[in-house]
């Protein structure tokens, strides 16, 4: 297990073959192009300040910029050119790029930031309301000088890792004294970024154009991009195929096809470029259930999933186990030193009887209603092979399936289930949206937290303290303490860890060059033709 | 005759009333809302952040003040905004209005004009092996899942032969105008208008067969034969003009039916019609614009039945309009 | 033994047999028949053909047809046996379109017959009923229902039901109609027969061939819309439904075909069975047609 784990990066590479990305000596760069970019659902809006989700920056990223963004040699400066904090973790300087303009010819400065902070990141903005909870003001000393002040420590690594998604301005000009969720620059986003907002024809396509006054002299190479709406993944796959589109990520294809088109020389198929973006296939469960709530249960029922088979045959190879609630992207806050549950059909039987659950005259020992999330052929197939493998070791298994208001609703606002199955994104730092899995005194009707009735005090305490920690080092070694806790009480399976999966066209040229490259601007993108 | 349909086209307004009423009670009754929904899309938000964009939508309202002010503001036309688009739903369906009808008619136009020659032939030649041929074919159109046919001409033409684009209603960023922009439209059209018509085919085939083997039978068809009639003026002049009707009125009846059936369609190839709409505001909750495409199917099919009595009675003057 | 013979009239053979002649006249509709019995017997033996649950693991996934003696038609990608599913799936989708037909036929038939039968404002109401439901798109209102009660088959069915009954409504009230004001129905008013007597005893058996017929089209509509939901991924996964194979399969459509086109086929050959069976009933109930 653990070697299979720290060959993660050579098993992802060995799955996908060409997938280092070529890097171009600079007089064989073509510029010019329009690059056209499949999107499988549409978003409500395109202000990234008011909405952090990645399939916002797929779009929004390329017109509007962050402080900071991610590289695969850390962090870099992109509308901050610098950071610090202060000893006792309460202010949080930020140096601003000068002479960056947004793209109505106003200049972007620390109003802006300031603006966009008080009123968004902390107002707002799913997860960085949680986040900037205790953010008091942000002082601007000069027109490029932004000072967070924070009533609680904040921890540098945690503000910067939340930034590059978290982090992103917008012109104040454009909102101050508006209804801010009904502007009309949320779906004609206006940015300081390499491209410039054009056309949104609801339904089909967003168009964006070269900005001829980008701050990085040069750039970007391409003309036009184009965000095409393809919502069936099977049109998706001949539209790739027939060349009308040039890249689907997130997995906007079907597993078969992008294991097809792996083999195809047009394209480049891989996970290489979402390091920053991996999520976990789940199983939840409902304490309040007495059954499962004995732990021996929950064990047993991990003893029953053959992981590597799901991952082989449902991922097709495209992933690793999971060891808890922090995968490999938490860099020094992951740790693979975990208990683990080998796939033991006989252990899992014996431990279910020891649990005081024998077979019954029909077969079954108990029956568990389980609400498999619908986000598509994953979550699908995976709440399926759920069921099949309950079955082995004895416990019946009815699968409710509804659409996604239904599923949210189900699991967690009503509590109507006993299992469920669906993804846990990680965000940068566990802090993000990680620890709210496990946290005690979540709110009811908050998807993605814990609603499973699970409540443990060592652990509500653990978390508190590593949110708050200044240290990296002792924050980390905290982190790990809870990985461990979870695998061992295993209130929630983080059972399976998955980046997402991009197929590209091998005409283009500098793609997934970052760990959160299709969030990323796209700067040094070009085409191939 | 005109008062006739005037009095249908009064008497509908209660029914709109009742559809309204009924979608707007049945919407509420599902699990989880819009607000689920968008959450759900973002992928997770605090609990004050939910609390909030629910107020703003107005749905922390019950549900009878809710209906009221829907109801109230739907008496004066204003279908409200979308929850999910943040625009006037108004907007919102006539963006989407060009491409169902453009998709609707052209399908069934060819549906009909097909289904009618097809149905008229094979029943000149009742019970023979030509008619269980050509029947049995319609029938079989109609028995595949669209979704089916769609993908498998997808696959055809669009990625192995290369004749056709896989979606859209339009090339993106391909800025034709006048004939360039109307031969794109159109190649855009072919497979969904063929999905489409294929399946509305076999309906006009059986509908027109039957009603001609029917009609060939009445004394006047006989009679004009005995005349001397020639076959082709029989079949233009008599079985076509009575065999018609049936047919006609299926065409004014179909118009919702083919709403729904353009779904899986509208789906597959990216149009950005009526009924990918109406499938998204489902699955996302938006009440608003839900509604507003209920209200606007009423309002088409109501307008549809009076175009089609008025044709009718054009068709067929021995119907008594009273 | 010939005397007698020659005076007697020449009998009218029983009415079965007359309906059966009229029926096998048309061909298509004894294929129609064939491919029925065919599906029944799909349905019948698929606890022989595999006595264990269809939607266990039975093999290594994405096998190819005609390679695993144990998996005939191959296995799907979470190595379910092709094979087994279509047979339990032969239950599933004959479950369904008969059980969505019957409350469908249920429901226009109570409808229609109070609406025909009473006339005046009964009628006026069922009537705006009617058609409000025949306005409101059929496949979205399935659509709205699925939401509301979930993917369960027994509700998928239900709401194939009610979104499908106003044809049958309108049939019925048309019959009944014009029968209402027949001498037969008449005589038995004046003898003092209830209301509810001669909607059911007396009247609706004379209505009834006509919505036998359009039960066949319900039924080849049923099924088309289980495998739409199933296309969306609305269908119920706790069973084998060949929707919900071609739902699954289309994802594997271009390397592994066989997975969507064997149950897609399936449909196909079911549903043009009941057509043609609907045909067939047609020609044989209203022979006045075919001269």
């Amino acid at each position: 297990m653990t070697n299979k784990l720290i060959s993660f990066g050579a098993a992802c590479l060995a799955a996908t073959t060409a997938l280092v990305p070529i890097e171009t000596a600079a007089q064989d760069v073509q510029r010019g192009g329009t690059v056209v970019i499949h999107v499988s659902s549409e978003q409500r809006t395109l202000n990234p300040a008011l909405r952090a989700s990645t399939g916002v920056y797929y779009m929004s990223g390329k017109i509007i910029e962050p402080l900071i963004d991610i590289s695969y040699e850390g962090y870099v400066p992109v509308l901050a050119t610098e950071w610090s904090g202060s000893d006792d973790g309460l202010t949080v300087t930020l140096k601003l790029r000068e002479g960056v303009s947004w793209h109505d010819g106003e200049a972007f400065n620390c109003d802006d930031v300031a603006f966009s902070a008080m009123e968004m990141w902390k107002e707002l903005l799913n997860y960085s309301s949680a986040l900037q909870a205790n953010l008091e003001s942000v002082d601007c000393t000069d027109d490029h000088t932004a000072v967070f002040n924070y009533s609680q420590p904040m921890p540098l690594d945690l503000f910067v890792a939340a930034m590059p998604d978290l982090g992103h301005p917008i012109p104040k000009h454009l909102y101050e004294g508006t209804d801010y969720l009904s502007n009309e620059f949320n779906t004609a986003p206006v940015g300081t970024g390499p491209f410039r907002f054009v056309e949104y024809e609801r339904g089909q396509y967003i168009i964006a154009e070269r900005n001829e006054d980008y701050w990085r002299d040069g750039f970007p190479y391409l003309d036009r991009i184009v965000w095409r709406f393809i919502r069936d993944k099977s049109a998706a796959a001949a539209a790739l195929e027939a060349g009308e589109i040039h890249e689907s990520g997130f997995n906007g294809i079907s597993m078969a096809d992008i294991v097809r088109m792996s083999e195809d020389d047009r394209f480049d198929v891989g996970n290489h470029g979402y390091e920053n973006n991996v999520a976990h296939s789940t199983v939840e469960f409902n304490h309040r259930n007495p059954i499962l709530a004995d732990v021996r249960v929950r064990q047993a029922i991990y003893h029953g999933l053959d992981i590597d088979y799901a991952i082989d045959t449902i991922m097709r190879g495209f992933a690793v186990p999971g060891v808890g609630p922090i995968p490999t992207a938490g860099a020094a806050n992951y740790t693979n030193d975990v208990p683990m549950y080998d796939y033991d059909v006989e252990l899992a039987r014996t431990l279910l009887d020891e649990a005081g659950y024998p077979v019954g005259d029909d077969g079954f020992r108990f029956k568990l209603r389980h609400r498999p999330a619908p986000w598509g052929e994953y979550t699908q197939l995976w709440g399926e092979y759920f069921a099949q493998a309950m079955k082995e070791i004895g416990i019946g298994v009815e699968i409710l399936t509804n659409d996604a208001p239904g599923f949210l609703n189900g699991v967690y606002r009503d509590h109507d289930f006993d299992t469920a199955n669906g993804w846990h994104q990680f965000r940068s730092d566990p802090a993000v949206s990680t620890m709210v899995w496990l946290r005690s005194g979540q709110p009811e009707g908050t998807p993605w937290t814990n609603q499973f009735g699970w409540q443990s005090d060592e652990m509500d305490q653990m978390i508190d303290e590593a949110a708050s920690e200044l240290d990296p080092k002792t924050r980390a070694g905290m982190y790990h303490t809870i990985q461990r806790k979870v695998m061992e009480e295993a209130p929630v399976f983080f059972a399976i860890e998955h980046p997402f999966i991009s197929v590209t066209s091998t005409k283009l040229m500098n793609h997934h060059n970052t760990p959160r490259w299709n969030s990323s601007s796209w700067y040094d993108l070009w085409i191939n033709e | 005759m005109l008062v006739y349909s005037l009095r249908r086209l009064f008497q509908a307004i209660p029914v709109i009333i009742l559809i309204m009423i009924g979608t707007f009670l049945l919407l509420k009754l599902a699990p989880g809302d819009t607000v689920d929904a968008l959450v759900g899309d973002m992928g997770g938000a605090d609990a004050a952040f939910i609390e909030r964009l629910r107020a703003e939508y107005g749905l922390d309202k019950s549900v009878w003040v809710q209906l009221w002010r829907y109801m109230a503001k739907l008496a004066v036309f204003d279908l409200g905004q979308s929850f999910v688009y943040e625009l006037p739903v108004a907007t919102v369906l006539m963006d989407r209005l060009g491409t169902t009808l453009l998709l609707m008619v052209t399908s069934l136009s060819i549906a009909f004009s097909i289904g009618i020659a097809l149905g008229a032939f094979a029943a000149r030649r009742a019970y023979s092996l030509t008619d269980n041929v050509i029947s049995t074919l319609g029938l079989v159109f109609y028995a595949t899942p669209s979704f089916f046919l769609s993908l498998m001409m997808m696959l055809l033409f669009s990625v192995k032969l290369g004749w056709l684009p896989v979606g859209g209603i339009k090339t993106i960023a391909g800025f034709y105008t006048g004939w360039d922009h109307f031969w794109d439209v159109a190649r855009h059209l072919v497979m969904p208008t063929a999905a489409l018509s294929l399946i509305y085919l076999s309906f006009y085939l059986r509908l027109m067969r039957s009603s001609v083997i029917q009609v060939t039978d009445q004394d006047f068809v006989r009679t004009a034969r005995a005349k001397g009639a020639g076959e082709l003026r029989l079949m233009t002049h008599h079985i076509m003009r009575n065999a018609l009707l049936p047919a006609v009125t299926l065409f004014g009846m179909q118009f919702s039916t083919l709403l729904g059936g353009s779904v899986v369609v509208e789906t597959i190839f990216t149009l950005p019609g009526l009924g990918q709409l109406a499938y998204q505001s489902v699955i996302q909750r938006d009440m608003n614009t839900l509604m507003g495409i209920i209200f606007l199917c009423s309002i088409i099919v109501i307008l549809v039945n009076f175009l089609t009595d008025l044709l009718y009675a054009r068709l067929d003057s021995r119907i008594e309009l009273s | 033994m010939t005397v007698i013979d020659s005076d007697l009239r020449p009998q009218e053979p029983p009415r079965y047999v007359m309906f059966w002649r009229r029926y096998r006249r048309n061909r298509a509709a004894l294929l129609g028949l064939v491919l029925f019995a065919v599906v029944i017997a799909m349905a019948l033996t698929a606890g022989l053909v595999d006595p264990g649950d269809p939607l266990r693991r039975a093999g290594v996934p994405l096998t190819a047809p005609f390679v695993d003696p144990a998996n005939p038609f191959g296995t799907d990608q979470l190595g379910r046996s092709v094979m087994s599913q279509l047979f339990y799936g032969a239950r599933i989708s004959l479950l369904i379109g008969v059980v969505a037909t019957l409350i469908s036929i249920l429901i226009g038939i109570i409808v229609g017959a109070f609406a025909g039968y009473f006339g005046g404002w009964v009628d006026d109401i069922l009537m705006r009923i009617t058609e409000a439901f025949q306005t409101i798109p059929s496949f979205v209102l399935l659509l709205t229902l699925v939401a509301i009660l979930g993917s369960k088959i027994e509700w998928i069915t239900f709401a194939i039901g009610i979104v499908s009954w106003t044809a049958p409504a309108r049939m019925v009230r048309a019959e009944f109609m014009s029968l209402r004001n027949r001498e037969f129905v008449d005589a038995a008013r004046n003898l003092g027969v209830s209301n509810s007597s001669l909607i059911f005893r007396e009247i609706l058996p004379n209505a009834l061939p006509p919505i036998i017929v359009y039960a066949s089209v319900i039924m080849a509509l049923a099924i088309l819309l289980e495998s739409a939901l199933a296309f969306l991924g609305l269908g119920d996964p706790n069973y084998a439904s060949w929707g919900n194979m071609i739902g699954q399969g289309r994802a594997v459509l271009r390397t592994a075909w066989y997975c969507s086109a064997i149950p897609g086929i399936a449909i196909i050959l079911t549903v043009l069975s009941f057509s043609l069976l609907g045909e067939g009933l047609n020609d044989a109930m209203n022979p006045r047609q075919k001269q």
